[in-house]
């Protein structure tokens, strides 16, 4: 195994000491904010990794990746990638006692652009996280009313029919594309601020901001609820999901496992991905979050728990969703089937009781045999329960779309819209709180506001200017907007920076002076796995995903899809091709974090090249003032 | 005596015989006629109440559907007060006397479905348009569908479409409602954080203060010749630097 390490001079002096360390513990003249009790940090990280992702990610990905199959990929790069890199971030930043710019630039004052970066890559994931947040809010808003705005078609303006672009598609995505978004053809047409859209974007910053008002003393309350919430609802759900007709037919359609799907490499590729973006390793927050800790916390422990907790939920989440998606697509089929029937009943004038679903086919068969005629003209549809299942969806169209149909059709609809959206809007927020720890502490670092202002108002500022910026995602083209942030944003820079993250404490912090840290820390060295996965195995797979990723989006088209009323399959989404201003955005979101590392290296590189040449002559001198050889320090 | 017998029953033939076979040739006179208006009658309804008539609308049953168990059986009584339905309807809307032969139901299928002629009262060979039966239908339509237990879904009239009940609008207003009751929480809660804080600071720079006092009070009782040292007893002391020799200080 590789154990050399780049030369690191000055290191010891940037770094406290194990004596510092003892001191600021016992004590406790640190100001540095701390933690209540134990679950309130288990409970802010487990709300940091669980987040919307778990919910409407992870379900897709199993069901389309083989089922039951996709686990063992999933548990694999879990253990492997996860876990490991999860350890890492939790014992530099409880070594390191500070958060992401300052652990890098303590590591190596070149290494500042690491943080930068993580700085970066968590201002742009939050702007657009919170506006699906204010989105949540307002499904919320609207599920206090029965029946559901999204159960049926609103009617033209004379009162002689339902809207057609309604009835051309379905209530639920009527209200999610027109009466919500109302959404422009294309990324083009930029359209008016959505008044709408913009008081639950208030909304959404405002309570964000009262709950990170005073940092961790503030959202360390808030993820009492938060983070405990969701299991709640999803438990719920279970429940009354079990008790529905056609959820356990969902429940074995996801977990049925297709052995050969394995063998597919983007089937490996989706699972890396989904366990690096789950953990939201490299963002900085759970760097953060660490450095709050005592010193002798058991961060190897913390670190197994956390990825357990999340592999579960995921896994959980899953099963809740599917049963509710297999619910509705027996309702759905049972529709099919019925309305093939009433057709067939009708167009014959057979006796109501005669034709059920246990003779349909023979009835169907003797029908077409004598006429077939009039059976061609009535447009009977093939009603198939395994196609329906298999319409897989994922992100907003999984919440917004499938899931508030589901909802329409179980009985006290609203009850169970409020639960749901309810606990979207946590599994968001807890997440949040990660992302604007991860903005705020470099702020602090980097000292871009004057020491004396505020916490409060500096929070203030920042959830201000992420207000502002939001608008883009408010306008009639802004669901575009997030789609394009969703995909560039966070994938390539984070594992930029997760890659550089590993190299830099296993190579140039120095992998023998982490375990010596461990040991200090916890009590017993890091075992051989923990070994090999740092040095060798992680960085390998992180890599590789990195290489695939940029080669499979390099290579591939940019496009994405569009809701046109006009378009010949309507209501099927269209899939245009962006245009041409919107490759140098991608750069700009992709690029500017990526490039920091380097860029930030490179100019502190000159700034000190040139601050050496100025003072050549002078020989710093420490002059230290004592009594009696005595050296007061206190004063 | 023969005279008298052949007199006798002249006179029964006269008196009787010939009364009778009047009667019964009248009887049978009225039947036959009777028998020729209804034959023709039928005919002449056959002539308008068909599949494809001009005049007929077509009706749609769906018992099962609509009450499942309970559905009752469609019988000639029932198609009884269909007809009598109608022909209330038509009086409704038209203020003419229809009666329930008035309304011709033919093409009956096990589906329950059937089609239906309404005539004029005086006139049995002259049906109403289409346009007219619509009307009335339209106006009593729920009545209609109290009457059978079943709603516009299941008591089909094709071709008269069921007028869609007129939405409700104050939906905007609920949402803001609600919006407004969860900001009002919002700024509560910041304005309670800021007082809270605010007072924990109050009370954190007193405490801060009194024992910066109390620090002072210790050190003041040190000075001597204006030189302030802190007294060994209160803290643990320091390394001598002159006796243990450090890297930084003494370099040879």
């Amino acid at each position: 195994m590789p154990r050399f390490s780049l030369p690191n001079p000055g290191l010891e002096d940037r770094i406290p000491s194990y004596e510092e360390l003892e001191k600021r513990e016992t004590e406790e003249v640190d100001d540095r904010p701390k933690w209540d009790n134990k679950a309130q940090y288990m409970l802010t990280c487990v709300g940091f990794c669980v987040g919307l992702g778990n919910v409407w990610r992870f379900p897709y990905l199993c069901q389309s990746h083989g089922g039951g199959a996709f686990m063992i990929p999933f548990l694999i790069l879990l253990v492997f990638e996860g876990v490991p890199l999860l350890h890492l971030e939790f014992a530099i930043g409880q070594r390191l006692r500070k958060g992401s710019v300052g652990v890098w630039s303590s590591i190596h004052p070149y290494l500042k652009g690491m943080g930068i970066a993580s700085m970066l890559v968590s201002f742009l994931i939050g702007l657009y996280y919170n506006s699906i947040i204010a989105l949540v809010l307002w499904y919320i808003f609207n599920s206090f009313q029965e029946p559901l705005p999204w159960s049926k078609c609103p009617m033209t303006a004379n009162n002689t029919g339902f809207v057609d672009e309604c009835v051309r598609s379905s209530p639920v995505d009527y209200y999610w594309y027109r009466e919500t978004l109302n959404i422009s053809t294309s990324i083009n047409d930029s359209g008016t601020i959505q008044w709408w859209l913009l008081l639950c974007l208030i909304c959404a910053w405002a309570v964000l901001y009262v709950c990170t008002i005073r940092g961790i003393e503030t959202t360390g309350k808030a993820v009492y609820i938060t983070s405990t919430l969701p299991y709640l609802v999803l438990t719920i759900f279970l429940i009354r999901g079990l008790t529905l007709k056609g959820s356990v037919d969902g429940i074995i359609f996801l977990f049925t496992p297709k052995v050969e799907e394995l063998t597919n490499p983007t089937t490996w590729l989706d699972a890396g991905a989904q366990v690096f973006y789950s953990f939201s390793l490299a963002f900085g927050g759970l760097i953060s979050f660490s450095s709050y800790n005592s010193v002798h916390n058991n961060c190897e422990r913390d670190a197994v728990i956390i990825s357990v907790i999340n592999g579960f939920t995921s896994v959980y989440a899953a099963t809740v969703i599917y049963s509710i998606i297999g619910f509705r697509a027996t309702e759905q089929f049972d529709a099919c089937f019925d309305n093939n029937i009433l057709s067939l009943t009708n167009a014959f004038d057979l006796a109501e009781t005669n034709l059920t679903r246990g003779n349909y086919d023979e009835v169907l068969q003797y029908l077409n045999s004598t006429s077939p005629d009039i059976v061609n003209k009535l447009d009977l549809k093939t009603c198939d329960l395994q196609n329906l299942l298999s319409q897989g969806v994922e992100g907003t169209g999984l919440a917004f779309i499938v899931f508030t149909e589901a909802i329409t059709k179980m009985p006290i609809s609203p009850l169970w819209s409020i639960l749901f959206f309810v606990m979207l809007f946590c599994l968001g927020l807890s997440s949040m709180f990660g992302n604007i720890e991860g903005v705020l502490v470099p702020v602090e670092d980097l000292k871009l506001f004057p020491k004396n202002w505020p916490k409060e108002l500096i929070t203030g500022l920042i959830c201000l200017v992420c207000f502002f910026l939001a608008f883009i995602f408010v306008i009639n083209s802004g669901n575009y907007w997030l789609a394009l942030f969703d995909t560039y944003a966070g994938s390539i820079p984070l594992l930029i920076i997760a890659f550089c993250e590993m190299v830099a404490v296993v190579y140039i912090y120095g992998i023998d002076r982490f375990n010596n840290d461990i040991e200090w820390m916890i009590g017993h060295k890091p075992n051989i796995f923990w070994q090999a996965t740092w040095r060798v195995i992680s960085p390998l797979i992180m890599l590789v995903i990195f290489l695939f990723y940029l080669v499979i989006k390099v290579s591939e088209e940019l496009t994405y899809i569009t809701w046109d009323p006009d378009y010949e399959n309507f209501p099927n989404l269209a899939e245009v091709l962006y245009p041409g201003w919107v490759s140098a955005v991608i750069v700009l979101l992709a690029g500017v974090p990526s490039l920091a590392i380097p860029c930030t290296a490179l100019f502190l590189f000159i700034r000190n090249r040139c601050r050496k040449d100025d003072e050549r002559g002078l020989v710093p001198s420490a002059s230290v003032a004592s009594v009696n050889g005595i050296i007061n320090n206190e004063i | 005596m023969n005279e008298n017998i052949k007199q006798s029953s002249l006179w029964i033939i006269h008196r009787c015989a010939f009364p009778i076979a009047r009667m019964s040739f009248g009887i049978l006179l009225l039947a036959f006629n009777l028998f020729l208006a209804t034959e023709w009658g039928a005919t002449a309804v056959s002539h308008f109440c068909f599949k494809g008539s001009p005049y007929a609308h077509k009706v749609r049953i769906s018992l099962n559907a609509a009450l499942g168990d309970q559905a009752y059986v469609w019988d000639e009584c029932e198609q009884f007060y269909f007809q009598a339905t109608v022909a209330y309807g038509m009086r409704k809307s038209m203020n003419k006397p229809f009666n329930v032969s008035d309304v011709h139901i033919c093409a009956e299928t096990k589906r329950i479905s059937f089609y239906f002629v309404v005539t004029n009262s005086s006139d049995l060979s002259k049906p109403l348009p289409k346009t007219a039966v619509e009307e009335a239908i339209r106006m009593v339509r729920p009545r209609f569908n109290n009457a059978f237990s079943l709603d516009d879904r299941t008591l089909e009239f094709l071709g008269i479409e069921p007028t869609l009940a007129p939405h409700s609008e104050p939906s905007v207003m609920v949402w803001l409602i609600v919006f407004g009751v969860i900001m009002g929480l919002i700024v509560v809660g910041l304005i309670a954080i800021t007082i809270i804080g605010h007072r924990d600071k109050i009370k954190k720079t007193r405490a801060s203060k009194e024992r910066d006092e109390e620090n002072e009070d210790k050190s003041l009782s040190g000075i001597e010749n204006g030189i302030s040292c802190n007294p060994l007893d209160g803290t643990e002391g320091h390394k001598n630097e002159a006796l243990y020799p450090d890297d930084k200080l003494t370099q040879l």
